[in-house]
């Protein structure tokens, strides 16, 4: 199986059609806590040749890691981060509220088992505080019983550990809707 | 014996711990992340593995002793440690993860006793072939060697290779 490693260099961007008729835009960086819809980082500019708007990723993608186990976290991070994802870890779901009381993040990995509380009561209360990032369960042995809790909490995705390349790059498209290897 | 040479056994070494199921990709995404900044990633990761997963086992063993056996700690042990395992990619570990689990499922004491068994001897295992690798890892590293210890370093690797092959 060939493994996918995007350069360190990499811009994740989005192609918008049609064209925009307005050329005002938010601009705002980071993900939208209002709702979960499409993320955009940045503001859009025009390609002069085909009129297309694309919003290109000038800010890196940041994701925040609930994670129990210290292995586990201390990996991933390092894969996200890789893939040019300032990534914070955490180990348990009260720091974990703790952190979005002042910060935001385009994607979030909850495990199935904290310390503290189960990975869907976490997502349950971070959906509850209005946080609209991607949210990802992971546990390291799937079962539709865990899938279900975690998406009737209000994840977005489920997936067993560790997460694969392919699966880290299908996640990442998803947070900007056009990753560029 | 050359550097190149030295570093083509370094990694034919390696690959009999994957032929033989001991290691799966994931050892190598752990790979991709070794550069000149973190030259030792992937034997840092490994140690702290080693180190932490023993406090499991312990816990583990400990909650087998119990009389009766509560399936849902062991269950919820055994989840962490097969995150663990996985995430440096021991696959016969982890393989042996899911067994115990299916045990803890099944309410089954024996079974879950039985593939712990097998789980340790796996572990170890894993412990011994990778100890070796990174030895060697070590021996071809580029330092200020003289002829007689880069031809010692070369020996030393094709005994490894000899061995694996048995």
């Amino acid at each position: 199986m060939k493994l996918i490693f995007p350069p360190r260099d990499f811009q994740l961007g989005q192609a918008m059609e049609p064209p925009i008729a307005s050329s005002n835009s938010s601009g705002h960086g980071g993900n939208s806590s209002s709702g979960r819809g499409p993320m955009h980082f940045g503001g859009p500019s025009q390609n002069p040749s085909n009129g297309y708007f694309s919003v290109v990723n000038r800010n890196r993608p940041t994701a925040l890691l609930l994670d129990g186990d210290r292995i586990y976290r201390m990996v991933q991070k390092g894969i996200l981060q890789h893939y040019g994802v300032d990534t914070q870890n955490v180990d348990n779901g009260t720091a974990a509220i703790n952190v979005l009381m002042g910060n935001s993040f385009n994607l979030i990995v909850i495990d199935i088992n904290l310390p503290d509380m189960d990975g869907p009561e976490i997502t349950r209360q971070m959906r509850a505080m209005g946080v609209g990032s991607k949210i990802v369960g992971t546990t390291s042995c799937w079962c539709e019983r865990d899938r279900q809790a975690f998406l009737n909490a209000g994840a977005d995705e489920f997936f067993e550990k560790p997460l694969s390349s392919e699966t880290l790059l299908i996640i990442l498209t998803e947070l900007d809707g056009g990753y560029e290897a | 014996m050359e550097r190149n040479q030295l570093h083509r056994l370094v990694a034919l070494s390696r690959q009999p711990l994957f032929d033989q199921g001991f290691l799966d990709e994931q050892f190598l995404q752990l790979e991709e992340l070794q550069d000149d900044a973190n030259p030792n990633f992937v034997e840092e990761v490994v140690t702290l593995y080693y180190r932490d997963s023993a406090r499991l086992i312990l816990n583990i063993e400990q909650a087998l002793e119990r009389n009766p056996l509560d399936f849902n700690k062991l269950d919820i042990l055994m989840h962490q440690f097969k995150g663990s395992s996985s995430s440096i990619g021991a696959k016969k570990v982890k393989a042996e993860c899911t067994f115990f689990r299916e045990n803890c499922r099944a309410g089954n004491g024996e079974g879950c006793i039985r593939t712990f068994q097998q789980l340790k001897k796996e572990y170890a295992t894993l412990r011994k072939k990778l100890e070796a690798y990174f030895q060697l890892r070590l021996h071809a590293a580029p330092s200020e060697k003289s002829v007689a210890e880069e031809e010692m370093a070369g020996i030393h690797l094709k005994m490894f290779l000899v061995s694996e092959a048995l």
